[in-house]
């Protein structure tokens, strides 16, 4: 199917940004439309969380533009950045859980502070359901620090979806999962996608995950948008460092074994 | 039985050959080794067996000699291993210093300066956000959080009362007895009372508190919300819509405000009793004659002056934690490294301020 022909959720353009001088990302055109579900892919350090907190709007970036669900975030202040993100969502690539609120209080907070003192059977029953969601039913009464990453993590994704956002982000939720969880979070995923249409924006190491979740993926190197596309246009990149990458071979090993650097100076041992 | 590899000198001149296992610890002994020879062969052949770091050994040799080395007779399963290694990025690399973590000297000068100046606007701005959420919003009807509040104060001020209540006692002692031990020069130990209250209840008790306070809970507020950025938890408030200085700093700074004067107060009178304890029972001044003088020497103004300054200090405790817990950087070690700046400032900006007032009162003859 074709994501362009829905309206664009996410429309950016030209965008960058730098860390001091360490330019971490440039030139990068994103755009997402409703009810897609976009994977981010790309090397440990490449700047896919970066991507993400630009787009959540936790950072600015330094040049292009962006605009999300029609909002252009460099003309809001912080009072309407509050109010407009009651309708994204975030999932942390370590929770980002509360540390000194039990489960049930870090996933009601969403609610009990978007609405003044909401009902607290309603709370209760929208907490749980949730948590049942991924699997997390029975934890109400632990701390964070009484979970385990994994837990956190979910519980993390639970506390996202309280107020059924429009817009959901996720930063690696399957990594430190089991295969198993992992499959659930993917249908869990998709799910999301059929009965809220809700677009997601992924990023994820996952390569098996990605395949299965995604409309189209972004392959991000060197903070460059190295392709994007469908899987098929994926897996016929031909770029080399995309192609090392989906198949998970180390660029630098393939150089090395290209290379003759060794045997300048190293000679094999013969008749062994 | 494997041993640590050794160099031994072959017959022609840079011919060398290495024999037993290259590991970690040989490849440290053999680096202090020197190799000479216009252009150096080096047989492996004998060679027993290599760890990661032995092999590295390898590539250094290749660094420091560059075209004028070769390595002969090499087992195959080493060469396997450096296969897998980025081998030519790793020789032309250069060395790092061992200064890497110590940033150069001017730089860190230059940047403290910007970074302070920069920390000071953000207090500024704070304090007038605080000012904002905990004058104007109840009135506009935001809602006060009383619950966290609550919880605040007694972590900042009920468990602060054992320690406030002691060190005051002593200091009450002290103020006594040096005070009697000067008066009774001129006859005028029944003063001890007057000098006793009135230090406490303007001076000692308001920083005595502060200091107190800044040392347990400005350390700890800073701390907590250090961590709190760090393990993006502040992030994941921003992202559900909560501004996380309305929600976590101000009712910190409102429970500081609040329970700063009440254990001044509180200080001052157990301060008082400790003096009255020595005056009667170890000076023996008459009991009505001292409690007689108190009463005279302290007016309300005096209390309300320790009162407006711990007032200020409190806030002055929390904006401080706040400011660099909120623009804490690096990690676990920076959340270290603010909250001994948080301590260090907290206690600064007290005596400053103490010592601003205590002339401003002067001058004004209050
Ligand atoms: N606070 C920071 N200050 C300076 N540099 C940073 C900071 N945060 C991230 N970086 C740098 O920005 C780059 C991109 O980081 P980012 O966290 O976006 O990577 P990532 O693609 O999410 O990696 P991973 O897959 O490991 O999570 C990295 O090279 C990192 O060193
Ligand atoms: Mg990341």
């Amino acid at each position: 199917m074709n994501a362009f022909a829905r309206p664009l959720v996410i429309e950016g353009e030209g965008l960058g940004f730098s860390y001091g001088n360490r330019q971490i990302l440039q030139e990068l055109d994103v755009r997402v439309g409703k009810a897609e579900i976009l994977t981010i892919m790309g090397p440990s350090g490449c700047g896919k969380t970066t991507l993400l907190r630009l787009m959540v709007g936790l950072a600015r970036p330094q040049s292009g533009s962006l605009k999300v669900l029609g909002e252009d975030y460099s003309r809001m202040d912080e009072d309407d950045m509050n109010r407009f993100r009651h309708r994204l969502g975030m999932c942390f690539q370590f929770g980002a859980l509360l540390n000194s609120l039990p489960i049930y209080d870090n996933l009601a907070l969403p609610l009990r502070e978007r609405w003044k003192s909401p009902p607290e059977s309603l709370v209760s029953l929208v907490v749980r359901s949730k948590l049942a969601m991924v699997g997390l039913l029975g934890t109400e009464s632990l701390l964070p620090s009484e979970l385990s990453g994994g837990m956190r993590k979910r519980a993390g994704l639970a506390r996202a979806l309280m107020l059924d956002p429009e817009l959901l982000f996720f930063d690696e939720p399957t990594s430190g999962l089991d295969p198993v969880t992992a499959a659930d979070l993917d249908r869990t995923v998709l799910e999301l996608r059929r009965r809220l249409q809700t677009t997601m924006v992924v990023v994820t190491h996952d390569l098996a995950s990605a395949w299965r979740i995604s409309d189209r993926i972004l392959v991000l190197l060197h903070g460059r948008i190295a392709v994007q596309g469908t899987r098929e246009e994926i897996e016929n990149c031909s770029d080399p460092e995309v192609q090392a990458f989906i198949q998970r071979e180390s660029p630098a090993r393939r150089q090395s074994l290209a290379g003759g650097f060794l045997d300048d100076y190293f000679e094999i041992e013969s008749g062994t | 039985m494997t041993h640590g590899a050794t160099v031994r000198q072959g017959a022609g001149p840079g011919e060398y050959s290495l024999e037993g296992t290259l590991d970690l610890e040989a490849a440290l002994r053999l680096s202090r080794e020197p190799l000479e020879g216009e252009f150096l062969r080096i047989d492996l052949g004998a060679l027993q067996g290599f760890t990661g770091s032995g092999a590295a050994y390898l590539l250094d040799l290749i660094r420091r000699f560059g075209p004028h080395i070769r390595f002969t007779r090499v087992p195959a399963d080493l060469v396997e291993y450096l296969r897998e290694l980025p081998t030519p990025e790793l020789v032309s690399a250069q060395p790092l210093d061992e200064a890497l973590e110590e940033q150069p000297f001017i730089e860190t000068a230059g940047s403290g300066w910007i970074e302070f100046v920069r920390s000071a606007r953000f207090f500024l701005a704070l304090a007038l956000e605080f000012l904002y959420w905990a004058v104007l919003a109840p009135l506009r009807g935001q809602r006060l959080r009383l619950g966290r509040w609550i919880t605040e104060v007694n972590r900042v001020g009920i468990d602060a009362i054992p320690i406030v209540g002691l060190i005051s006692l002593l200091i009450g002692i002290i103020l006594a007895l040096n005070a009697a031990s000067q008066l009774v020069n001129y006859g005028a130990e029944k003063f001890t009372a007057d000098l006793v209250s009135i230090a406490l209840a303007r001076e000692l008790s308001p920083v005595i508190t502060a200091v107190l306070v800044a040392g347990r809970s400005g350390s700890a507020i800073t701390a907590e919300i250090a961590t709190m950025v760090v393990t993006e938890e502040m992030d994941a408030l921003r992202v559900m819509g909560i501004n996380p200085r309305a929600f976590i700093v101000v009712p910190k700074l409102l429970a500081l405000t609040a329970a700063l004067p009440v254990l001044g107060v509180l200080s001052v009178l157990v301060g008082i009793g400790g003096g009255f304890g020595i005056a009667v029972w170890v000076l023996n001044l008459p009991f009505d004659l001292y409690w007689n003088a108190t009463v005279h020497a302290l007016e309300m103004t005096d209390i309300l002056l320790g009162v407006l300054k711990s007032i200020v200090f409190g806030a002055l405790i929390g904006l401080t934690a706040a400011t660099l817990g909120l623009r804490v950087t690096g990690g676990s070690s920076g959340v270290g490294k603010v909250t001994t700046t948080a301590v260090v400032t907290a206690f600064f900006l007290i005596i400053i301020f103490n010592t601003f007032f205590t002339y401003l009162f002067f001058a004004l003859d209050f």
